[in-house]
């Protein structure tokens, strides 16, 4: 069974010419890298494979779930479980530090609390010295790798990252995209990255290409 | 870290907000519940301290006076009556007690009962120290009296003339004080009392008596028949100074009677047929009640007012911070939170809310009414707690629950419409 299975998928916003998606199969554990120019609907593909919008036309099948067939709740619970994401603006919640942030994300996980490993997490991407302190006070740096941090704070099978090097230099893209990687790896996780970037694009097992075919 | 946690989280980032609306229910809880304490209390003071007199005979004049200033000891006695037309009530055979009354003097803020001692039994008042009065000049303090005044049994005072404070003093005759009594919880804490001759002749105006001018219930009948609660209760009786006095003139009569049916034979009688009128406790409490009603009213409208304006600003409160917390929300939700979890947030953020100020507004209410109870001696006298809680308060809460509850409806209904990726991709 594979990890994400996408057949004839295509969505279409309001007003806005529909888009068409490539069949996409995607093994445990494999690292795919989404790249286009913009437009071309790279975070509507993460939001599709999150379960997080429904498309217009096609399955999506994660672990061989339909999430089309779940409901709502059931869907809410399935992404907590399987999947994590690192946003592009990170969406770290404001109200609360950054560890509590990692705890959040793992309890919603159906995780039983466990401080340390979250602890644990923010030491291996070097922000353990802000773990108490809230996302607003943290730099562009510092939000990307709690956001990482939170998203595999939750042990997912699928780690989405949108654009996740999109404000850095490329020693700084490659540094969080080698974080990105060893934490999935270290869960064997897959993951999928959509960027623009094509600096980072070597240093996954495959590349799909949006707006010109895989 | 659970939806509760997340909803403190949520309240403490913006301190000022929460700080505002709290205080803003606070205030409209406040004063209902303190309108609320107040009139059970007080309800609950006066119909105590009338319970067991059922009938006031006193000067001609007003009623409620009458019962307020010889019942309650909170007006201005109404005048004298004639202690010759109040002395065949005393053994009248449906009267099962007797209390006459003397006012007229105070000592601070304290007044001072001439009576007998049938006054003690009347009001389950025990010496805790020292005897009762057993003449002239003789006085036993109630428990806040002896203490607020600072004396104790063997201390000498002097009276002032009028039942306020500040009168001229009687300089020439001052009082010894025989006994403290034990906290009642009632008026009689706050009285001095002594012997109905003391009043008489502190005034100067002794009379001598011969064996009609006796004081029933004072010269060893009612006190010594019945030794009452105090068990050590004497006869006042001015032989130890070679006198005999009784009064001319006493300001009321405090009747209880075997059974109702004899006093509404009896009280049109006494209204009819004498100098003197009759007012029932029960039916004068009422009408005050009556007189009350409006003013109580409009303050519980007015806190009304300020509880819904509350209400209104728990209400603006969560749905203004709702654009930021739908962000939140769907954060939450692509984190694998359920919709139920998502909504509890919001409702357990407007019932800390709503809890918070309800807490406070009874914190506020209740400790409005303990300083009124030490700064005014007339609510202290009225036995005016902050420690009381009226059995409608509980309704207060949840209907401030309630309120909290609605209020975090109509943004948790919004919530629910958001679009999980727009609401995302927005961001």
């Amino acid at each position: 069974m594979h990890l994400v299975e996408c057949q004839d998928v295509a969505h279409s916003f309001p007003g806005a010419p529909e888009l068409s998606l490539p069949d996409l199969v995607i093994g445990n554990g494999e690292h795919v890298v989404v790249t286009g120019p913009s437009g071309t609907g790279k975070t509507t593909l993460l939001q599709i494979l999150a379960g997080l919008l429904t498309p217009t036309n096609g399955t999506v099948r994660l672990a061989g779930v339909d999430w089309a067939s779940l409901t709502h709740t059931d869907r809410d619970r399935r992404r907590g479980r399987a999947v994590g994401i690192v946003f592009q603006s990170f969406n770290l919640i404001t109200a609360i530090s950054v560890l509590d942030n990692l705890k959040l994300a793992r309890r919603l996980a159906g995780y039983p609390r466990d401080d340390d490993r979250c602890r644990d997490l923010l030491d291996g991407l070097g922000i353990l010295d802000l773990a108490h302190r809230v996302p607003t006070r943290l730099s562009r740096g510092e939000a990307q790798r709690a956001a990482i941090a939170r998203a595999v704070s939750g042990e997912p099978d699928l780690l989405l990252a949108d654009e996740p090097t999109s404000a850095l230099d490329a020693d700084n893209a490659a540094s969080v995209i080698g974080l990105l990687l060893e934490r999935a790896g270290a869960s064997g996780a897959g993951v999928i990255v959509t960027t623009h970037d094509e600096r980072i694009a070597d240093m996954f097992d495959r590349r799909v290409r949006l707006g010109s075919g895989s | 870290m659970n939806p509760v946690a997340l909803a403190c989280a949520y309240l403490a980032q913006r301190p000022l907000a929460t700080l505002l609306t709290t205080l803003l229910l606070a205030l409209g809880v406040g004063t209902i519940s303190a309108l609320l304490s107040f009139d059970h209390q007080f309800r609950d003071h006066l119909l105590r301290e009338a319970r067991n007199v059922h009938l006031v005979v006193g000067s001609k004049g007003s009623r409620l006076q009458l019962v307020l200033s010889t019942v309650l000891h909170v007006d201005y006695p109404t005048g004298n009556i004639p202690w010759n037309e109040a002395v065949p009530l005393l053994d009248h055979p449906a009267v099962s007690r007797a209390v006459p009354v003397s006012l007229g003097d105070g000592v601070g803020a304290f007044r001072v009962v001439g009576t007998t001692g049938v006054f003690l039994e009347a009001h389950g008042a025990h010496l805790a120290k020292g005897r009762v009065w057993d003449g002239s000049f003789e006085a036993v303090l109630g428990a806040t009296a002896a203490r607020e005044l600072g004396l104790d049994v063997g201390n000498v005072f002097a009276t002032t003339h009028g039942v306020v404070a500040g009168g001229p003093e009687h300089v020439h005759d001052n009082y010894t004080v025989t006994g403290v009594l034990a906290p009642t919880g009632g008026v009689a804490d706050r009285l001095v009392l002594t012997s109905l001759e003391s009043i008489w002749e502190v005034h100067d105006q002794r009379i001598p008596t011969a064996g009609d001018r006796r004081v029933p219930g004072g010269d060893g009948d009612a006190a010594r028949k019945d030794e009452g609660p105090t068990g050590d209760r004497r006869a006042q009786d001015d032989s130890a100074r070679g006198r005999n006095l009784a009064p001319a003139e006493i300001t009321a009569l405090l009747l209880t009677f075997h059974s109702p049916v004899s006093m509404l034979r009896l009280a049109p009688e006494i209204d009819r047929n004498s100098a003197m009128i009759t007012a029932s406790p029960a039916v004068e409490i009422g009408r005050l009640f009556a007189l009350l009603a409006p003013a109580l009213d409009v303050l519980r409208g007015f806190g009304i007012v300020l509880m819904a304006g509350a209400a209104l600003a728990v209400f603006t409160t969560l749905t203004g911070v709702l654009d930021l917390r739908q962000r939140d929300i769907a954060i939450l939700r692509a984190l694998g939170a359920v919709r139920a979890w998502t909504a509890g947030v919001l409702v357990a953020e407007a019932l800390i809310l709503t809890l918070a100020g309800t807490l406070l507004g009874f914190a506020l209410g209740h400790g409005a009414l303990a300083v009124i109870g030490i700064v005014i001696p007339q609510a202290d006298n009225a036995g005016l707690s902050g420690l009381v809680a009226a059995p409608g308060e509980a309704w207060l809460l949840l209907a401030a629950l309630l309120t909290g509850l609605v209020s975090a409806g109509v943004p948790l209904l919004r919530a629910g419409r958001g679009n999980l990726s727009e609401i995302l991709a927005r961001n």
